[in-house]
């Protein structure tokens, strides 16, 4: 009977494995991709939600592309040059591609998008900051378009890859008014379907897509449909996957191990593109604003016990503010930061003033203590709680305070915080000028209010130089900076996990976290 | 009965006035400026001076609020900041869920609340006794976000009868419903347990049993009847608290309806939104009370004199 | 309204309702009334469901108060070598993802759970019962204006209201405080003023007014007391409805904040690991379940005696 079954069901599989084969080659299928939030809108210049690039890569389509390893190859230009001094880039486009109404895309349809992106009127939330450098888009010919900055500026291919940055037809988006929020005419293998109001957001297959990358066959690709269905509520997410209702899973840390032990399921994964925490301290509130006391911190945390306990040994420690994912990460800089070492710590505390007093540091009659603000993001919580009671072992009060993300970047950005707990995703180390730059107080991400010229000169030269190896060590010079100043104390960087039901052929998983599905199809 | 009604009718006027006060207020006692309020920080100056100008922001707060009012009886709720959609629009995409989950969780409740209640006033066992009264209280006690999650998990995971997510159709709308029903069943169960032992001992009913009337017949044909009116009062009154409970149901069972929306708004700080849905739920459910109210005094007369 | 005791088991006749009609909500019924109620108390608690309630409430409370001697960790001490270990000798519940002793940290939150309800209760009764009293007593102008006023309030369904008073002050403890309090003050202002109104016409109000006792007086010595009852049975139920709520909030991201432990939060974070560690969501979900369940039972019973309904209760 037992035998039965197994050969049974072996033979089952090769029927399937069989029919999967025979299928790999006509359109037909769909795919449920589970998402967190429902996109504000799908209008690429126009989102300002994270959820939307989940999204955007199966509609729209931007100038330069990145294969699976994160290296520039043509999208929708097919070769790109700059001239003698950096300020102009020629673009070549394809000449076979239509939007998803026909219309074709040329030089004009290209221009008319970047000027719609950089149109105030359009409010753009990300699109227009990509393109800040860029003084404006000439098309030159019917499939050549220029662009000339106001001065050189090597993130703008990177920035062309983005998915803000994805070529919109200007002409609908004018015609179609606020409707061109939920049914954008862009370029992609898939289109805008059927939009159910916070529930689900079909997309259809494009069938005359002839422009895909060169990592997939050449042709449309061959699911008829995407769906994705809004779940806020990741256990009833991870519900819905195991009960076979959703596909494509972003999964949880606490769920990783359930998954993959299940066996059953396929499972991608792949390091941040960023750091998934890291503590920044205010360098004008006490007890940050001395030197000394911010050093001694990197050896009293337990950066890899933090890994173990909170991120349930799905990641690693940080060491500095560049995770090795991203192309400008110093290799040296795990050699270079502290590690840890408590006695080291305390002795610097001693150092700074600070004597035990019945079990508490003390200077002064003031107690060393301070508070740490964070949101609800996975693993901040569990983190900061970790590190407030490694800490309270050594005679350190800390409190946590959770409030909502929103009003985190806002406390921020005042300076209200001792110190703060964040991370970050990005695809370039330019993320540096974010944080860095002395221009970024009080209005941008310089979390720590440090303002230093030595490090505004290093940020100006990676982005203007066109040198590789002197950005390549201006950021490595950036980073030590960043250690030996204490600004920041990276803390871990975490893995993402995306699991995918068996029935689900093809999918390749980017490097930078993308799962394509040009040559995905249904078993 | 003329008189009474226009009472109550002035009384409905002045609520709906209240509650639009209420809300259009809400937007000025968010600390700080209510124009960055509504765009969030990342607005520019000139943005901040735009939304100004156009929302009537430097006008004295009356215009503003009899603008609010003028445009809210138009059906122009403003724009969402989030999506840029009209907040109407958003309301009436959402709504329809939001009514069929408390219509389907009225109907389960009323049901299981009058059975459980009869029960209760019925049974000679001490043992039943103890279970129909503790059993629906724990119904009221559970955190709907967590039974939620323990219905989906035996119900969707484990025994597979209904999908976890996505729509097919009214199978989708059962396990939301029985989480959202619960504890409101809990408290028809119990007023319907009071009022017909209650009227059990009246009059009628002790006439109908010593002319010997079958105990189960006195129950069915007079008890009940007379049980059921106050039960519809409190399913009216429970139509808030099913609309309330209905934001975290919708969360739990990745529902699209009102309640999702406007923790979607509280989170993005959309206020528009969040005032929207407020102002919407608000005015039905004081619709809903008056109409209950209404019907209710036309049923029974003496009513309208309390 | 009148309303029978349970017959007792085996008994076919209905008992007479006798004991209700004696029992209402009067602070003057002479010397037998403060006899009655109590032999009317005792007979309702000997059932087995206000029982259990009363039960489940004295070993909360006990376990609240006693908190700090009988766990043997720091409910915030991480035990680096137990992640998430089932319930044994060392951890009774077991340990959470943190390697933290869920029953150190059940009994805090619990602790956390009640002052979240009895806060918000005591702060909505500390705003609606003077208005109920003053509504009640005064009539008239007054009272419908102050009618007027909790029927606004009412006309927001109650964790729609507590949301948006969180959306505007922002989450946190304190605030899941007032915005409880603020969509349950109605119901107290309302139960004060009903049953002020009816005793504002007895005989001993009406004598100690001709007798030339200021409102004030009135207000507080005779009219108050007669209140008592009623609210008691309505703030037993309503301590229950608000440790629901605060979880509620919790969960929807807008309640208390960890680190503190209080029991909606640690539920909601357990949920994630419903299948993994059963533990982590079962002991506070119980906990809650019988804390509210615990009000709810007494609160029943407080109501049968006294006759109160608490059926106006808001969601």
């Amino acid at each position: 009977m037992k035998f039965r079954t197994v050969v049974g069901s072996l033979l089952a599989c090769l029927a399937l494995a069989l029919a999967g084969v025979g299928l790999a080659q006509t359109p037909g299928g769909s795919v449920v991709i589970a998402i967190n939030a429902e996109p504000d809108s799908l209008d690429p210049q126009k989102s300002a939600t994270a959820v939307v690039n989940q999204v955007m890569r199966y509609i729209g389509d931007t100038l330069v592309n990145k294969d699976l390893d994160g290296n520039y190859i043509p999208g929708l230009a097919t070769s790109w040059t700059p001239s003698a001094d950096d300020t102009v880039w020629t673009f070549t486009l394809r000449e076979d591609v239509t939007f998803h109404n026909g219309r074709p895309m040329n030089a004009e349809a290209v221009r008319a998008s970047f000027l719609r992106a950089k149109d105030p009127a359009t409010q753009s939330a990300v699109a227009a900051g990509l393109l800040a450098p860029v003084d404006d888009v000439v098309a030159v010919g019917e499939y050549t378009v220029e662009f000339h900055l106001a001065r050189p500026y090597y993130l703008l291919i990177e920035n062309l890859t983005q998915q803000a940055l994805a070529v919109v037809d200007a002409q609908a988006a004018a015609e179609l008014g606020a409707d061109f929020n939920r049914r954008p005419v862009l370029t992609g293998p898939w289109k805008v379907g059927p939009w159910a109001s916070g529930s689900q957001i079909t997309l259809e297959r494009n069938p005359a897509y002839a422009w895909g990358p060169e990592y997939a066959h050449d042709g449309a690709p061959y699911l008829e449909t995407i769906v994705f269905q809004v779940i806020p509520d990741q256990a009833t997410a991870t519900a819905a996957f195991l009960a076979g209702n959703v596909d494509l899973l972003t999964v949880a840390p606490s769920d990783v191990e359930q998954l993959s032990s299940a066996g059953r399921y396929t499972m991608l994964s792949f390091m941040r593109k960023g750091l998934g925490l890291y503590m920044a301290y205010n360098v004008n509130k006490a007890p940050f604003d001395d030197l000394l006391v911010r050093q001694a911190m990197a050896y009293l945390i337990d950066k890899d016990a933090l890994v173990a306990v909170s991120l349930r040994g799905l990641g690693q420690s940080a060491c500095g503010p560049l995770p090795p994912s991203i192309v400008g990460y110093w290799d040296g800089i795990c050699d270079y930061a502290a590690s840890y070492d408590p006695a080291r710590g305390l002795e610097l505390l001693a150092q700074a003033g600070y004597t035990q007093q019945g079990g508490k540091l003390v200077k002064d009659g003031q107690p060393l203590a301070f508070s740490i603000i964070t949101s609800s993001t996975y693993g901040w919580p569990q983190s900061a709680q970790v590190v407030q009671a490694m800490l309270k072992e050594l005679g350190i009060t800390v409190d946590v305070e959770l409030v909502e993300h929103t009003t985190l970047l806002a406390q921020g950005r005042e300076g209200a915080h001792q110190a703060i707990f964040l991370g970050y995703t990005y695809t370039s180390a330019d993320i540096l000028n974010s944080y860095l730059n002395s221009a970024n107080i009080g209005t941008g991400y310089n979390w720590a209010h440090y303002a230093d010229p030595e490090i505004d000169a290093r940020l100006a030269l990676t982005r203007g130089t066109s040198d590789d190896a002197l950005r390549a060590e201006t950021y490595a010079e950036l980073q030590r900076m960043v250690l030996d100043l204490g600004l920041w104390l990276p803390l871990w960087i975490n893995d993402n996990y995306i699991a995918l039901q068996p029935r689900v052929e093809g999918a390749q998983l980017s490097k930078e976290g993308f799962v394509a599905l040009l040559d995905a199809y249904v078993k | 009965m003329a008189s009474q009604l226009s009472g109550r009718f002035l009384a409905l006027v002045i609520v709906l006035v209240g509650v639009s006060l209420a809300t259009f207020l809400m937007i000025h006692a968010v600390p700080g400026d209510p124009v960055f309020a509504l765009l969030g920080d990342q607005a520019t100056a000139s943005d901040i001076a735009r939304v100004r100008r156009d929302l009537g922001l430097d006008r004295p707060l009356p215009e503003q609020y009899v603008r609010y009012v003028a445009r809210a009886v138009q059906g122009d709720l403003g724009t969402s900041i989030r999506t840029g959609q009209p907040v109407i629009q958003a309301i009436k995409e959402r709504f329809p869920a939001t009514i069929y989950l408390t219509i389907a969780a009225i109907f389960l409740s009323t049901i299981s609340g009058l059975a459980v209640g009869v029960l209760a006033a019925v049974s000679k066992s001490r043992v039943v006794e103890f279970f129909v009264s503790v059993f629906p209280l724990v119904g009221l006690s559970l955190p709907t976000f967590w039974s939620g999650l323990l219905l989906i998990t035996l119900f969707g995971l484990v025994l597979k009868w209904v999908p976890v997510v996505g729509d097919a159709g009214w199978r989708s709308l059962v396990l939301p419903a029985v989480a959202l029903a619960l504890p409101t069943s809990a408290v028809v169960a119990r007023m319907t347990r009071t009022t017909m032992l209650a009227t059990m001992n009246e009059e009628f009913v002790r006439t109908a049993r010593a002319k010997g009337v079958p105990g189960r017949l006195v129950v069915y044909k007079h008890a009940l009847k007379a049980a059921l009116i106050p039960v519809v009062t409190v399913v009216s009154l429970q139509f808030g608290a099913l609309l309330g409970g209905a934001i975290v149901v919708e969360s739990v069972f990745a529902r699209p309806g009102l309640g999702r929306l406007a923790v979607e708004a509280i989170l993005a700080r959309d206020f528009p939104v969040i005032q929207g849905v407020v102002l919407v739920s608000a005015v039905v459910f004081v619709l809903v009370n008056f109409a209950a109210e209404l019907v209710y005094s036309l049923l029974d007369p003496r009513i309208a004199k309390s | 309204m009148a309303r029978a005791t349970r017959p007792a088991a085996g008994s076919v006749a209905p008992e007479p309702a006798e004991a209700a009609p004696e029992v209402r909500s009067e602070a003057t019924r002479g010397e037998s009334h403060g006899r009655r109620v109590r032999r009317a108390l005792l007979r309702r608690f000997r059932r087995p469901g206000a029982l259990l309630g009363v039960v489940l409430l004295l070993v909360l409370l006990a376990a609240a108060v006693l908190a700090p001697s009988i766990r043997r960790h720091d409910p915030t001490a991480i035990h680096y070598r137990a992640l998430q270990v089932g319930p044994d000798a060392e951890f009774w519940f077991g340990t959470d993802d943190l390697g933290r002793s869920v029953f150190a940290r059940v009994l805090h939150g619990l602790r956390t759970s009640l002052w979240i309800g009895a806060a918000s209760v005591g702060l909505a009764l500390v705003i609606g019962v003077p208005l109920g009293l003053v509504a009640g007593y005064a009539g008239g102008r007054l009272d419908a204006a102050i009618v007027r006023l909790l029927e606004i309030d009412l006309a927001f369904p109650s964790i729609l209201l507590a949301i948006a008073i969180v959306a505007v002050l922002g989450p946190g403890t304190m605030n899941t405080v007032y915005a409880i309090a603020a969509s349950t003050v109605p119901i107290y202002a309302l139960t004060v003023r009903s049953t002020t109104r009816a005793l504002a016409q007895r005989d001993y109000v009406q004598a100690a007014r001709a007798l030339g006792a200021s409102d004030g007086r009135i207000l507080l010595r005779h009219l108050l007391p007669g209140v008592v009852p009623p609210l008691l049975v309505i703030t037993t139920v309503n301590v229950g409805s608000a440790v629901l709520a605060a979880a509620g909030l919790g969960y929807l991201g807008l309640g208390a904040q960890p680190p503190t432990p209080e029991l909606g939060t640690m539920l909601s974070e357990a949920r994630a690991y419903l299948r993994q560690a059963w533990w982590m969501s079962v002991f506070p979900g119980l906990t809650i379940t019988c804390l509210v369940l615990g009000m709810n039972l007494v609160g029943d019973a407080l109501g049968d005696v006294y006759d109160v309904r608490a059926a106006g209760k808001r969601g």
